[in-house]
């Protein structure tokens, strides 16, 4: 397996995009109801929380951005090869290839979760996960480009749902946000660990790398992606903290959901339901660029073609969506990805750099040697 | 000559003339359909010369000379006779000699060039193509008498050949486009087209889509500005609509007059487009399925005099939907079948005395009529016919959707299409341009029109390199207040 | 088997999931003419310690003499109570279109909470639901045959909807009522209605100690509350003011009383500020500004530039003591409509782990200074 990938040029996506991915792929189905659990915490400071894990988020993505930059065009895989060796690294990334298709799945069974308790509480589970991930499927067949498409296009179109923060902020109480920095340091810390759910996403970048065309401001790029992504997880965060009194957010579980209630026009009520079945535009960015990674994974280790794994992997997320049946595995499933997404998308990033500084001086220095013993 | 074929042919062409012209000896024969050659030419210009020589003795090279009919006019086997005369030429046969003259005629089956019907526009030049390929290619070449208008000839169908040009504009049309389109026709191996829509299909980079890949029109403006951008260009012979392509999807909503009006009235007109296609696949959708699962979304002084309309319908919302639906494809299907007068009476009978006559039975609710008739008014503002049939056709579908899971089953109609959308090519160059890939220098002429002063470039979509038309510091160039 | 054949087989069994999905994979439809949709509720306190529920569905049918349809069952939860309802109506009851819920005074009084929530849990229900206390009994209220508003329903929505809207009384709907009771330091309260006649009026506001209704306020008061609670609007207000403060001589009349001097002002805007300037015993400093106009006049006096000073001066006066006399109102009945234990919590770190009734022995021993500003900005057309 090469180290290095040079797709077509033809496949590779400018530049603009990545912060447009990156975007997309943080925000889930997270969004719709992280502030409870970051409140819970760090009570009406959870938007500190939110901010301190926004800052975390920019300097791990700086870290990843600088162990890419080490090689000319690499993916995570292909580091892992070249850092861990052959055995090891392919082990290493099969979890990440793991964790890849299980936050797909959990991102996936959350939205149905939505449904069940909001829209249709009888349809039945496998039924929405075979038609939604057929549509990621039929997207998927068609490259990364077509996914990048998809993601662009409905950016766009879901962006607007951000305005109707306007209603719920006519009866806010800006008084429930005093006195600030109440909650302690450590309050404030785990109130920003609980944000791991919600905020994972951009370790994206270390499959999407090699596809992106200027790979030079690459990091500008995702920097400003995660920055907007943090800006409207800040708004939403203080927006609930205004529009709830504490006691009602610790009740409240799709608190994001509940503030479109407030919603309306003189042709259209209850937006919750109108932001319901325009989420999935959401989501699905998430499920093939999760199931894209795995995917690729899949191909650069188990040497088979990208269209068979995709196939696979699918049917792989469509029979493990029939087993997640109550709200408590969901949860279960949550809290798992949450620490493992924690440890992965934070602290990993630093390890791998680290790995990927040393065995590049040692290589170096190898060669040097060799160098001198060739003289 | 091979005489069995001849024989064979001439015994079964009813409408075969020939003429002695030396009256008796019968050694000089003209021979012509007379279904397709012009006869004023063998009266009027091709006898009286003739007769100038001593007809005994001509020889085919007097006769060539005498007539002034160039070499190429030569044709010795008998399969280019018999391709010849049915092309509506006359053949000139003398006994005894190597090679016989075929003359070409004007074919007698012309139909007068006339103003557009399919695309017909307020502004602008009111002449569309005709069935004859020559006098189309002669109306594009008086738009655009430059030599730098390239026309390839092609000959497509293996027992039916047909004559297709392809037109681009030399330095301006991109060559990786070129050299597609050459390539397709080439390999096309076909038994006849009967249509430039045909040849579209095959032409197209995916058969299976219900969307055009290809723009098709009977205007020349329309092709000339398609020309002038990069455009390629398709005629075949025998079809009065000329195929454009590359294309894209935003383009079946550009109408050429969007750049006879000012530009505030072209962008108005092009966004009422955009969001009449968009509504005319949402509104049936939306009624379907805010009716059967979300009422909650209905305002309440609106739910009352919804659930009044349809207090006597006995269908559930989706059946009621379909059914209409139904009724309006029926009634255009009849309308564009039926005889112009006739038609339009149809339109109204069905319009009018239908419409009334369900409601009243108590078959639909008189809101979903109002509700189809605006989704069926959105869908047929589309200047393109291709892309109005193509979005009442997927209306049906979404109206399944919605019907099945509502507002979620809407929302995976159009998760579905944009990705069949993305997925789309037209001449290799991405459908949904400039949205996607963002071109944001093309987004001056795509749901919008804006002045003519951004215009100085060409369009990123047709090729890579796009060539600047004019300075535009000509044009922004403007006195200050009260110089 | 022949090669066609299987295609045939293959394409049938294609045919036969795709019908197989779109019959088993619709979702369960709700269709709008086949449900009862409940646009008000009423909950009453039956003798024997149960809830008795009453719903109203407008008929659909527009030949239908009867415009509204009524059902009332009685049961311990008002999902149960639902249930049996749907015994008796020909359509299913749904509530998604309901706009306001009622509760029987006696009601309140025992605490509604269980009540308030399950409906707020139901994703069915909006937000925006308006909540009311009633005097009467609810089921009463809403059989009442009322002859100009068939649909009762609409019709309270509509009264409440236009009082909130025309800043007349505080928005109360569930999201609010339960923001307050979920909330250590403030009190929900609601719109009291009282039937009058022929026709439902507001007459104040009703007051809550957590989830019980403890008193009320009429809709004057409950304009003092806006002016403090609301920022920018506060709607219209009549007041009278001593004349001898506007150096008025008194006037016989047999309606009003001879030494005041009625007027109707309305606010163009107000802001309120809360300044908590001690912690314990809490006390208030409340400055409100009032920029406003002045809409009528008891009787014709010139508006003179000193006679405006002297209006602005009395008015600012009158509202101080309406406004201490309405506080001493609520501590006394240990309600916080306004929140001020919320203002405390905000200004005093370490205040956020106060209970409900810590606040409540604070609030009894809470003193307030007030200090109204009024401008007068217009008053009408004519000089």
């Amino acid at each position: 397996m090469k180290i290095n990938v040079t797709p077509k040029e033809s496949n590779m996506l400018p530049t603009y995009l990545v912060w447009v991915l990156i975007c997309s792929n943080q925000i889930g189905v997270g969004i719709l109801g992280f502030q409870r659990i970051i409140a819970e915490k760090a009570g009406h400071d959870a938007w500190i929380s939110v901010i301190v894990a926004g800052i975390m988020a920019h300097f791990t993505m700086l870290i990843i951005v600088k162990t890419l930059k080490r090689y000319p065009s690499a993916d995570l895989y292909g580091i892992h090869i070249d850092v861990l060796g052959k055995r090891l690294g392919k082990l290493v990334s099969l979890f990440f290839i793991l964790y890849c298709i299980a936050t797909a799945m959990m991102i996936l069974r959350n939205y149905i979760e939505v449904i069940q308790t909001w829209v249709f509480p009888e349809i039945p589970t496998g039924l929405f996960a075979a038609v939604f991930l057929f549509l990621a499927l039929y997207t998927m067949l068609g490259g990364i480009r077509v996914i990048a498409g998809y993601t662009f296009l409905t950016v766009i179109v879901v962006i607007w749902l951000l305005l109707d923060l306007y209603y719920p902020l006519q009866i806010a109480e800006w008084n429930h946000l005093l006195p600030v920095m109440e909650a302690d340091i450590s309050k404030i810390w785990g109130g920003a660990m609980s944000m791991s759910l919600t905020i994972i996403g951009f370790e994206i970048i270390y499959v999407l790398y090699p596809y992106i065309k200027e790979k030079k401001s690459v990091g500008a790029s995702a920097q400003f992606g995660l920055f907007l992504t943090n800006l409207i997880y800040l708004v939403l965060m203080v927006v609930a903290l205004v529009f709830f009194s504490e006691g009602q957010l610790a009740k409240t579980i799709w608190a994001t959901l509940n503030l479109k209630k407030m919603v309306y026009l003189p042709f259209l009520e209850r937006f919750e339901f109108v932001a319901i079945p325009l989420w999935l535009f959401v989501i699905m960015p998430n499920i093939m660029l999760y199931s894209w990674a795995a995917v690729r994974g899949l191909k650069r280790n188990f040497n088979w073609s990208q269209r068979k794994f995709s196939y696979v992997v699918i049917i792989l997320m469509f029979i493990s969506s029939l087993f997640l049946i109550t709200r408590q595995q969901i949860e279960t499933l949550n809290d798992i990805i949450g620490r493992v997404g924690l440890i992965g998308s934070f602290a990993y990033p630093f390890i791998l750099y680290l790995l990927v500084v040393i065995k590049q001086a040692w290589r170096r220095k190898r060669e040097a040697i060799n160098d001198e013993s060739a003289k | 000559m091979d005489k069995e074929v001849w024989k064979n042919w001439f015994s079964h062409t009813g409408d075969m003339q020939v003429i002695n012209v030396d009256e008796t000896e019968g050694r000089i024969k003209l021979y012509y359909l007379s279904s397709m050659a012009d006869q004023k030419v063998i009266h009027e210009r091709l006898l009286p010369r003739m007769k100038r020589l001593d007809l005994k003795t001509a020889s085919i090279s007097q006769l060539e000379q005498e007539l002034a009919i160039p070499a190429n006019q030569r044709v010795t086997k008998p399969e280019t006779v018999i391709e010849r005369l049915l092309q509506g030429n006359i053949y000139i046969h003398v006994d005894q000699e190597s090679y016989g003259l075929s003359i070409p005629t004007e074919g007698k089956t012309h139909r007068n060039v006339t103003a557009p019907e399919i695309e017909a526009i307020v502004i602008g030049a009111q002449i569309a193509f005709v069935e004859e390929l020559d006098t189309n290619l002669s109306i594009i070449r008086k738009y655009l008498p430059t030599s730098n208008l390239y026309c390839e000839k092609y000959v497509v169908g293996v027992s039916i050949p047909t004559e297709v040009a392809v037109l681009y504009m030399n330095g301006i049309a991109e060559q990786e486009n070129i050299n597609t389109m050459r390539q397709r026709i080439e390999s096309l191996q076909v038994d006849s087209i009967v249509d430039a829509s045909v040849l579209a299909q095959y032409l197209s980079d995916n058969g299976l889509t219900v969307f055009p890949l290809m723009q098709q029109t009977e205007r020349p403006d329309r092709v000339v500005s398609g020309l002038m951008q990069g455009q390629l260009a398709v005629i075949v012979n025998g079809s009065p609509f000329a195929i454009l392509g590359p294309t894209s999807l935003i383009q079946f909503l550009h109408s050429p007059d969007d750049f006879y009006f000012r530009w505030g009235i072209g962008t108005f007109v092009r966004l009422l487009r955009f969001v009449a296609i968009i509504l005319s696949l949402l509104l049936t959708p939306a009624y379907v399925a805010s009716l059967t699962f979300h009422y909650e979304l209905i305002p309440a002084d609106l739910l009352i005099s919804l659930a009044q309309s349809r207090s006597r319908v006995p269908f559930p919302p989706l059946i009621e939907a379909l059914l209409l639906e139904g009724v309006i494809e029926l009634l255009r299907e009849a309308g564009a079948r039926l005889p112009t007068k006739v038609g339009q009476t149809i339109g109204i009978v069905g319009g009018i005395v239908i419409g009334q006559a369900i409601v009243q039975a108590g078959f639909t609710s008189n809101i979903l009529i109002i509700i189809v008739a605006l989704g069926a008014l959105s869908s047929f503002i589309a200047p393109s016919y291709m892309l109005g049939a193509t979005v009442r056709v997927i209306r049906f579908p979404m109206i399944l959707l919605s019907g099945m899971w509502g507002g979620i089953g809407i929302a995976v109609g159009f998760s579905f299409l944009i990705t069949h959308l993305l997925r789309q090519k037209s001449l290799g160059r991405p459908y949904l341009s400039p949205f996607f890939p963002l071109r944001i220098s093309d987004l001056k002429d795509s749901a919008v029109r804006l002045p003519i002063k951004y215009f100085s470039r060409l369009p990123v979509f047709y090729s890579r390199d796009p060539k600047r038309r004019f300075s535009p510091n000509e044009a922004d160039k403007i006195d200050d207040i009260d110089d | 088997m022949s090669l066609q054949n299987r295609s045939f087989h293959q394409t049938f069994r294609w045919v036969m999931a795709l019908l197989a999905l779109t019959t088993a994979g619709c979702a369960e439809k709700q269709i709008l003419d086949e449900t009862g949709l409940v646009t008000v509720i009423g909950y009453d306190q039956t003798e024997d310690g149960l809830i008795r529920g009453t719903i109203l569905v407008p008929v659909i049918n527009p030949e239908a003499d009867e415009k509204i349809q009524v059902a009332s069952a009685v049961g311990l939860t008002s999902k149960g109570i639902r249930d049996k309802v749907n015994l008796q109506m020909d359509k299913r009851v749904l509530g998604g279109q309901l706009r306001v819920a009622l509760y029987d005074e006696k009601l309140a009084r025992k605490g509604i909470i269980s009540i308030v929530d399950t409906l707020y849990r139901d994703p069915t229900i909006a937000s925006r639901l308006y909540l009311c206390v009633t005097t009467e009994e609810t089921s009463k209220i809403i059989t009442f045959p009322y002859k100009e508003e068939g649909n009762i329903g609409m019709y309270l929505y509509r009264m409440i909807d236009q009082n909130v809207h025309g800043e007349k009384i505080p928005s109360s709907t569930i999201h609010e009522f339960l923001r307050s009771y979920f909330s250590a330091g403030s009190d929900p309260f609601l719109p009291l209605i009282e039937p009058k006649g022929d026709e439902l009026r507001i007459k104040g506001l009703a007051l809550f100690h957590k989830d019980k209704y403890i008193g009320w306020i009429d809709t004057n008061e409950a304009f003092l509350i806006k002016l403090i609670r609301d920022f920018f609007e506060a709607g219209s207000y009549e007041t009278s003011l001593p004349r001898s403060a506007l150096g008025l001589p008194n006037k016989k009349n047999s309606a009003r009383r001879a030494d005041r001097f009625y007027l109707v002002f309305d606010t163009l805007s107000s802001q309120s500020k809360v300044k908590v300037t001690r912690k314990s015993p809490p006390n208030y400093e409340v400055t409100i500004k009032l920029s406003a106009r002045i809409y009528e006049l008891g009787e014709p006096i010139s508006l003179t530039k000193e006679m405006l000073a002297k209006i602005e001066k009395a008015l600012e006066a009158d509202l101080e003591q309406k406004l201490k006399n309405m506080l001493k109102k609520l501590q006394k009945l240990e309600v916080d409509p306004i929140g001020f234990g919320e203002m405390y919590r905000a200004s005093t770190r370490g205040a956020r782990q106060m209970k409900h009734d810590e606040w409540h022995n604070l609030y009894k021993q809470s003193t307030f200074q007030w200090k109204v500003k009024v401008k007068l900005v217009r008053s009408g057309i004519m000089e």
